[in-house]
């Protein structure tokens, strides 16, 4: 097994650097973001922002007079997470997305046509797993990724980061925790609860000097999920799906994601729609399907911007999961201020306030921690956008 | 209990009754008055991700540099794609006015999508938008062996935005009276459904090795065979010709998802808006109480609900692939004129669908115009298809038959747009659909 983890290591040291052809955008270059794209992003992460779903909304009540796409929609233009050579063989690992960071310098408007992107693999290294991968070596890949809009303006960096288990495929559980059974109305009211009362500020500003260290975010509640919250992320954030006899080419071409169904016994099963798959999620070594680690930075990027107002612009998210956000599971994501600040960015100085996140699950777990950064309106005073690139 | 269901089901058909003839509101909730204007418009991601949805790799479909070279000077959609421009059928007085609020945890019924009848006047050019129309035309009642079946027919019309029908649409629904949906049901047993209250029993299907390679083989045929440019012509067609054959599975999780071009259903918060009341879903493993998504399809432990063992095929997706058989067979020059498929089986996860096809007719046909429609009068080349989808146990699943035109050496290419009247009149789903004996496998024309 380490024999195969450290050939993964060798042959993704040879793509570091390389543009990661492999990680398709999934809005390419010159493509309009528009409502379709923007919402087929909101509702896999259950955004009901008004600025990024309601075009008459926006047009009308925003500073924006147009629809614009939540921050983390960077990741429907293309995921940052490349995998380097995890599909050129199959090196008998589980691969997973533990987290992204991002730093924007404008917001994305519906209409805008899509720009550039870059994706690069910048550093693989073996590591002690850590949380549930405790007592296993794993592989872990950073990457950096960069997003332009039409203009070549520098609109989001991003860095996100793999990591690659080894696993002895359908015969080894890494994760062993099945569905969690919730007690009606218990542990179901609350749940309830949480989804009616979540507020999204929208018109309203917030300003800076409103805020206080210590105040907190009115939380979000995502889930329980099912299948049907998992499967949309896929369509989201892929520039198309293959199926059938396309997909048959594709786990020929690609035989690192090449698997045979536990079920069917078919061999030329593409593994990549394993964790939404309770069939073949086993493929992944877990006991039931499970969501991927990108979609859970996008359910935390959105308790920030409830919070913020439509005049905040989120500055900076990073998200690490921190354990698996399985099917039946649910993420109660806080936020606290923990920082205001005046920051200098080129000559401009915004408002910033650095938030503080945790998505807590049913049974009490850390599923998820990050912080952001976010610029808030000062009274007569709204954020300067674009961001200088400094 | 049972006079509770006896009562919701009458009250079902009879409010079914009452909206025939109505517009149906359900999936363009928003906008007040028909046509509604499509959410999904047709332009290139969209083409692509529909035929990656199809298992297609046509450079039609997939390569923009391809289509402006080709007769149609632009890119054009596979003509199934109306089955996303919009969902073909609906669930009667269960969903009258939009999902929310509907009745879904009210009357007790699973559903079952179980055919299309489309028909065709133009190919679909990169670029349209459409305006739809979509009514409840018939309700009829079959005894089924193991339930009752009542079949909603919808009737659709698709315009582009020049007001131009570019296509129309029969679809059914089946709806079937299950007791284990009514919320008190569903509250009493968390979710769960006797193996009884089942319509199908058997479990996802293993293949053995000659059986994976008879699938692989299959594919490779299926995806060697794609004509493209040039033309087939009619005269060099015969009664009894065999088209190549498409194959369809082993059947995941992701064929289906793939299909959510124009975005999901509802997820996390935005789902739950869209829920029905407490208790008219409950999951059995987790115990929600309330629908998830559209994810009865795609989720093992909710497929249950729909009384099928395990994940099953969208029927709607399922309509959609034999245009993929007849494109890669007639080439870019050949036009589809209808399609009427039937699902007569559920593809359940894992299965695979041999679809073998024949040319059972061929003849020619005058197609006429009015002034509101597309005037005038053309002779066109026709050659009728049957296609059986038969999975790997034998079970007749995906018979259709369809109408293409060819060009032909003696009246030259097929003449786009067909003519027809503005408006053309409605003709009842039993006389409209073509003849054709679609419940034997047989390859053969029988009436």
């Amino acid at each position: 097994m380490s024999e195969k983890l450290d050939a993964f290591i060798e042959d993704s040291k040879k793509t570091i650097g390389k543009e990661a052809t492999e990680v398709l955008p999934g809005i390419w270059r010159g493509y309009v973001n528009d409502f379709e794209t923007i919402t087929s992003f909101t509702n896999p992460i259950g955004d009901t922002n008004h600025l990024y779903n309601d075009p008459d909304y926006a047009g009308r009540k925003t500073r924006y007079a147009g629809m614009l796409a939540p921050p983390t929609y960077v990741m429907a233009i293309r995921l940052p997470i490349s995998e380097g050579a995890y599909s050129l063989k199959d090196y008998s690992l589980a691969n997973f997305e533990t987290g992204a960071a991002f730093e924007w310098f404008d917001v994305i408007r519906s209409g805008d046509r899509a720009g550039n992107t870059e994706l690069r693999l910048v550093d693989v290294s073996k590591r002690a797993g850590a949380g549930w991968l405790k007592g296993r070596e794993v592989a872990t890949l950073t990457s950096e990724a960069k997003y332009y809009n039409w203009d070549g303006r520098l609109i989001c960096r991003g860095r996100g980061e793999a990591t690659m288990v080894p696993i002895q495929r359908g015969k080894e559980l890494l994760y062993d925790r099945y569905i969690y059974q919730y007690k009606d109305p218990e542990e179901v009211d609350p749940i309830i609860e949480g989804v009616e009362n979540e507020v999204v500020r929208g018109s309203k500003p917030l300003y800076w000097e409103e805020v206080t260290l210590g105040s907190k975010l009115q939380p979000v509640v995502k889930g329980p999920a099912g299948i049907g919250d998992f499967t949309p992320w896929l369509m989201a954030t892929r520039q198309f799906v293959t199926t059938n006899e396309t997909m048959y080419l594709e786990a020929l071409k690609k035989p690192g994601y090449r698997r045979t169904n536990p079920e069917t016994g078919w061999p030329y099963f593409f593994g990549d729609a394993e964790p939404m798959d309770i069939q073949s999620s086993s493929l992944r070594g877990f006991r039931c399907a499970f969501s991927t680690g990108t979609q859970v930075v996008g359910l935390c990027g959105n308790v920030v911007t409830n919070w913020m107002s439509d005049e905040g612009f989120l500055r900076r998210l990073s998200v690490e999961t921190d354990e698996p956000f399985l099917y039946g599971d649910t993420l109660f994501i806080k936020g606290i201020v923990t920082d205001k600040y005046k920051e200098k960015v080129g000559d401009a100085k915004y408002n910033a306030v650095d938030v503080k996140m945790e998505a807590i699950n049913q049974i009490g777990k850390l599923a998820a921690s990050g912080t952001a950064t976010v610029y808030l309106p000062g009274r007569g005073l709204p954020v300067k956008l674009p961001i200088p690139q400094t | 209990m049972d006079e509770e269901f006896q009562k919701r089901v009458k009250e079902f058909i009879e409010d079914c009754t009452k909206i025939i003839g109505e517009e149906s509101m359900d999936d363009e909730a928003g906008q007040t008055k028909p046509p509604f204007d499509a959410r999904v418009k047709v332009d290139f991601r969209t083409i692509k991700q529909f035929a990656q949805a199809m298992g297609d790799d046509n450079p039609m479909f997939n390569d923009p540099t391809y289509g402006p070279k080709s007769i149609y000077g632009c890119t054009i959609a596979p003509p199934t794609i109306l089955g996303n421009i919009r969902y073909p059928t609906s669930h009667g007085a269960m969903s009258p006015h939009g999902w929310w609020p509907g009745k879904e945890g009210y009357y007790p019924f699973s559903n079952m999508f179980s055919g299309t009848c489309y028909e065709w006047f133009d190919v679909i050019r990169l670029g349209t938008r459409f305006k739809t129309s979509k009514k409840l035309a018939e309700i009829f009642h079959k005894k089924g062996g193991l339930s009752e079946l009542y079949f909603l027919i919808y009737h659709l019309n698709y315009w582009d935005f020049h007001g131009d029908l570019l296509a129309k649409a029969y679809a059914t629904m089946i709806m079937t009276p299950m007791k284990a949906r009514l919320p008190m049901v569903q509250q009493e047993r968390k979710g769960e459904v006797k193996d009884e209250e089942l319509l199908y029993t058997r479990g996802t299907y293993r293949y053995t090795s000659e059986e994976i390679e008879k699938i692989r083989a299959t594919l490779e045929e299926d995806i060697a065979s794609r004509r493209g440019a040039e033309p087939l012509y009619w005269e060099d067609i015969n009664v009894g010709d065999k088209l190549p054959p498409m194959l369809k599975g082993p059947w995941t999780v992701r064929d289906m998802s793939a299909r959510h071009i124009q975005g999901a259903e509802g997820a996390f918060e935005s789902g739950f808006e869209r829920a029905a009341p407490r208790a008219a879903r409950v999951n059995p493993i987790t115990h929600w109480p309330f629908p998830q998504g559209g994810a009865t399809h795609e989720d093992a432990l909710l497929s249950r609900q729909n009384r099928f063992p395990g994940p099953f095929d969208f029927g709607v997706q399922r309509t959609m692939f034999p245009y993929k058989i007849l494109m890669n067979w007639m080439g870019d020059c050949g036009f589809i004129r209808s399609i009427y498929m039937q699902c007569r089986r559920p593809m359940f996860y894992g299965d695979a669908t041999w679809y073998t096809s024949a040319v059972v007719g061929k003849g020619k046909v005058v197609e006429k115009g009015d002034e509101g429609g597309v005037p005038g009068e053309e002779t066109y080349y026709f050659v009728d298809t049957k296609t059986i989808g038969v999975n790997q146990i034998g079970e007749n699943q995906a018979p259709s038959t369809a109408r293409v035109y060819l060009p032909s050496r003696e009246g030259g290419p097929v003449k786009l747009p067909i003519p027809h009247v503005k408006e053309p009149p409605y003709i009842p789903f039993g006389q409209y659909v073509p003849q054709v004996d679609l419940r034997t496998t047989s390859l053969e024309q029988t009436k």
